[in-house]
Formats: C-alpha cells, structure tokens, sequence
C-alpha cells in the first residue's frame, strides 16, 4: 500500500489548493480507494504480446 | 430567460384505481405509485399528458397540435414538477424563449412540408451538453459562466431545458454534493420516492422522463451514468458503441469511455432520439464513419413475427453478475426476464465473464486518471472562475480548489497518484490490461453464439439519500454491472422490468459493437412482454 505521503504529493501535482484538514480526508478516501484496487495487482495481466529471444 | 417559479405543486391526488390501468412505461403513475404514495407520503404523478416521442412528432408533424403548443405544455410541466417544497429538482436551467421561438420555427417548418423525425420533441439536455442557448456548467462553481455553442440535434427538436447532474461537478456516480442555480441546493430525487436518489450522473434527466416532464433527454455515460439512473427511476436508458454518437460538445470526463446516451419512457422513444443523433461528425474524429441501420424500424414490434418474435436469439447470462451480493428483490426480477426471453422463443443461457470482478477496480483507476488530465484545464485561465492570489500559479491551484467538489477533488487526486512516477506501472498500466482481458471476455462470449446477454443493471434498487456519503467505493458498487461494457466499448440498454421493495428495478442487455438495432428490437419485445 502507498504511504500517505504518496498521496500529499499527488496532492500537490494536481494543483489543488487545500484545507489541511481536507488534505487528511481526501488521503483517507483514496486509501480506502486503493486498498479495493490492489487486488488488481494479483491479476497480473500479459503484455499481450510474445517476445522471442532470437540470434 | 428563467420562467419564474409558480406556488406549490398543484399535482392531482394519485388515484389507485385509475393509475393500475395506466402502462407504466409512462411513468410512475401505476399501481407501484400507489404503494410507494403509500408507503413514503409522496406522489409521483406526471404532470404532462404523457405524449410518447413518436406521437408528439406524428402530431406535429399532421399539423394536430403546435411545437409551440407542446413547448408551452413541457414548459408548464417542468416549472409544476420543479416547485414547492417536495420539488424533484431535476433541472437546473431553462430556455423558454428558446424554445419558443424554436418551436416557432419548427412550425413554419412543418407548414412549408419539411418531415422531421423528431418534431417539436421536448428533449432535456444534461448539463455537461453544450448547447447554443444554455449556460454549460456540469452543476459546478467552477463553470457556472461558461458558454459553448454546438447544434448537433438540434435540427429536429424543440429543447426544453436543461437537467442536472446529480451532484456538483463531471460525471461519475451517484453524488449528494450540492449544486448551484436557481432552482435551489437539494440533490435530485427519485420520482418514485423523494427519500431516495435518482442515480447519477444522469440523475436529472432520468428524472425527468420519469416524471413526465418531457418524453426524452441525453444523458452521458461513462460508466454507467445513463445506465443506473434509468434503472433507478424506471426508465429506458441507453450507452450505444463508443464511437457511434459524436462527443462534439460533451465535457469530457474520461475520454476513452465518456459516450452520448439516450433516455426514454419506452424503448421506441429512445431509439428515435438516438436514431437522430448517431452517425459519423466531422467535428469528431471518434464517431466512427459507418452507416446508421434504422433504429427506429428496430424498436417497432414486427406483425409477422407471431408468438416467437426472438426465436433463434441466443441470450447469455454471465454468472458471474448473479452472485451472493445481488438484491434478492433484483434478481427475482432479472429470473422473470429471463424467463420471458423463453416465451418469446430465445434460447437463455448461462457464460462467464471471468474478469468481471477486476473491471471496477480497474475502471475506478482509468476513468480517474482521465479525468485528471481532463480537468486540468479548468484553472481559472482559459476555463473556469478565478479566484485572485499573488502568483500565477498559486491562482490556479486556489481556483481550482474552490471551484471544483470534493468527489472531484477526490478523483483527480486519485488519477494524479495513479499515473504518478513509481505508481503508474502498478496501478495505471494493470488496470489498462485488466481492461483488455475484460473487452476480450464479451468478444469471446459474442463469437462462440451468445447474440446478447442479459444482466442486472445495478446490484439494488435506489438507495436513500446521503447513505454512502462517507465511503466513495460504496458509492462506486453501484455501477458494478453497468462498469464492464463501458471498458468494452461495447452498446448497452437498461429496460425497467419490474419492482423490488417498492422500487423500480431495471435489466440490462449488452450486445456486440455496432449491434444497436439488434439490442433494440430485443429490448422492445422483452418490453411489451414484461409490461403489466
């Protein structure tokens, strides 16, 4: 799982100006967001595509 | 110019007897009004005299009544539907001098002999729809003053008004943030029950059709947004192909899934707006250049079909939308369709969709990270409101944290951190792939026979408003079912077919790419068998 600093930095990409007490709420929703989305990472989907190793 | 408001409703008490004769596909005015007027203390009785979109045109169109007779009609509906305290709240801005003189138009039109499919049609248009007479402002602060002029459909109908999303900002889920306008602060409520929401994003003009208050209305979907509000208020609601309805004029949201869609009281009244509405623009280089099959034909029952109209159709029920966490109430109906499907000569059976479980999450991700790059454009500098501050950019950043809500706040936050160094190959490429696995299982449900499937629109019947406030994925379950065609690309239909607690409960049909006349002549008959 991220660390919540992650999110304050995502925070400061997206050029929104906040309220820290805002800042804390969004961080916790997006967590709670993630925790669900990380089971995508036990898909592990292809590439859709074959690679060969050739001479 | 803003009609005034008038007093409070004056809608006619529901009469139970009189109301069980009525069709409901003309609204809530059937006997299921009734229990819910009972049950709730609130009435849903249309306040137009229920004209379908085919009659309204034919009346035009014979010179039996006036577009602007109509126009005056709807308008009249609206402003009655929209006052007083137990206000439906499902739009947030009108054109009636627009309109009228449209409607003007239309006549003089018709009286010179032009035939036009959709004549003097009352159509809401969602806010996130630019047109040439209406403010466009996605029910935010942000774009409460910006102005784009498009006239894709605008040829054939007289517009009424404009419907509100269902909470502040772009589209998305169901949302219970409040908007801005002239028509107040509460959120829109479902006409069947004012406790409950509408569904969203295009909540205000399923609300709208539901109500009554006018025969039809665009919506947009992106994933689900036409969808789970059709169901939700007991309408026809409809995403056709990505690519078959130009996105000219559309705010964008997620521009790999975002679609036009249509909403109507029947099959055959969405099928004629979308007829007018589908086909190639060259304003938009993702409406796909391919011919229009007669949409309208499709959703007409056929005279010669006999007993079995779906005979050779092979429906498929993937069982991977039946699960445990499904509304008894919501799959005793989706049983009773499938069953119907039967008579009427398909053969119903069961597939599997094995990704379906991934494709929220994996939608959740993409349509985030679109969005945030979508709306970076709202800065204050080209779009938006300002808000003053000593620098350049910290103006930006203070005008986009004032204009936009707090569910957007929330997703572009979440896209921003999605696509961020370090996270972008874990989440945002993951999720790209699932969405490639999850398109592959409809192609290969679809080439091993299966013409069309037949799912649940949404997991439950509309809930209460403010329920899932405080947990946004909560909120997002909502479009489970409605999630996986979208990441196809793929057309899908909700039809209302019956009820569960007092609710109205709709199924979906999904069909290939490209297969909308199929998906309509379905739907049309799996309607008049399941109507009561």
């Amino acid at each position: 799982m991220p660390h919540p600093a992650d999110f304050l930095t995502a925070v400061r990409l997206a050029n929104l100006q906040l309220e820290p007490d805002e800042v804390d709420r969004l961080a916790a929703g997006i967590a709670g967001i993630i925790a669900h989305v990380e089971a995508l990472r036990a898909t592990r989907p292809g590439r859709g595509a074959t690679v060969h190793r050739c001479r | 110019m803003m009609p005034r408001r008038c007093g409070p409703m004056s809608l006619a008490p529901t009469r139970c007897s009189t109301a069980r004769k009525r069709s409901r596909r003309r609204g809530p005015t059937d006997s299921f009004s009734c229990r819910a007027s009972r049950r709730t203390g609130t009435t849903a009785r249309p306040v137009t005299d229920g004209r379908s979109v085919a009659r309204t045109a034919r009346d035009v169109g014979t010179g039996a009544v006036t577009a602007a007779d109509v126009v005056r009609s709807a308008m009249a509906a609206i402003v009655n539907g929209e006052s007083g305290p137990r206000r439906l709240n499902a739009f947030i801005s009108f054109a009636y001098e627009a309109a009228v003189d449209a409607a003007a138009a239309i006549d003089e039109r018709v009286a010179a002999g032009a035939v036009l499919p959709l004549a003097g049609v009352p159509v809401a248009v969602k806010d996130n729809i630019c047109t040439a007479d209406l403010p466009t402002t996605c029910g935010s602060r942000m774009l409460a003053r910006l102005h784009v002029a498009v006239r894709r459909h605008r040829s054939a109908p007289a517009a009424a008004g404009r419907s509100r999303h269902r909470g502040q900002d772009e589209p998305g889920r169901v949302r219970h943030g409040l908007v801005h306008g002239a028509l107040g602060v509460r959120p829109t409520c479902n006409p069947y029950d004012r406790s409950r929401v509408a569904g969203g994003s295009s909540g205000g003009s399923a609300a709208a059709v539901a109500a009554g208050m006018v025969p039809a209305a665009l919506g947009s979907d992106t994933g689900g947004s036409v969808r789970q509000p059709a169901a939700f208020c007991g309408v026809v609601g409809i995403r056709p192909t990505w690519g078959r309805v130009s996105r000219y004029g559309l705010v964008a949201h997620a521009s790999s899934l975002d679609q036009v869609g249509v909403l109507g009281r029947t099959v055959a009244d969405a099928a004629r707006v979308l007829h007018v509405i589908a086909g190639a623009d060259a304003r938009d280089m993702t409406a796909a250049a391919r011919a229009v099959p007669d949409l309208v034909a499709a959703a007409e029952p056929d005279p010669d079909a006999g007993a079995a109209p779906l005979a050779g159709l092979v429906v498929g029920v993937p069982a991977e939308y039946l699960d445990a966490g499904l509304h008894p109430g919501v799959r005793s109906v989706c049983d009773r369709a499938a069953h119907a499907l039967r008579a009427l000569g398909a053969t119903v059976r069961e597939v599997s969709l094995p990704h379906t479980r991934h494709a929220l999450p994996a939608y959740t991700v993409i349509a985030a990270a679109e969005a945030s790059a979508n709306l970076a454009r709202f800065d204050g500098v080209r779009f938006g409101a300002r808000v003053a501050a000593d620098t350049a950019p910290d103006a930006c950043a203070a005008s986009r944290g004032a204009g936009l809500g707090a569910e957007v706040r929330r997703r572009i936050v979440l896209g921003t951190f999605v696509l961020s160094g370090g996270w972008h190959a874990m989440y945002y490429d993951t999720a790209r792939r699932v969405r490639t696995l999850v398109a592959r299982d409809f192609h290969a449900v679809f080439a091993a026979g299966t013409d069309l499937l037949l799912t649940p629109t949404t997991p439950e019947p509309a809930f209460a408003v403010g329920e899932r406030t405080g947990d946004p994925y909560a909120m997002y379950r909502s479009d489970v079912f409605t999630v996986p065609a979208a990441l196809a690309g793929v057309p899908a239909l909700s039809l209302p077919a019956g009820t569960a607690d007092g609710l109205p409960v709709g199924v979906q049909l999904v069909a290939p790419r490209w297969a909308e006349a199929e998906l309509l002549a379905a739907a049309a008959c799996l309607e008049a068998a399941t109507a009561p």
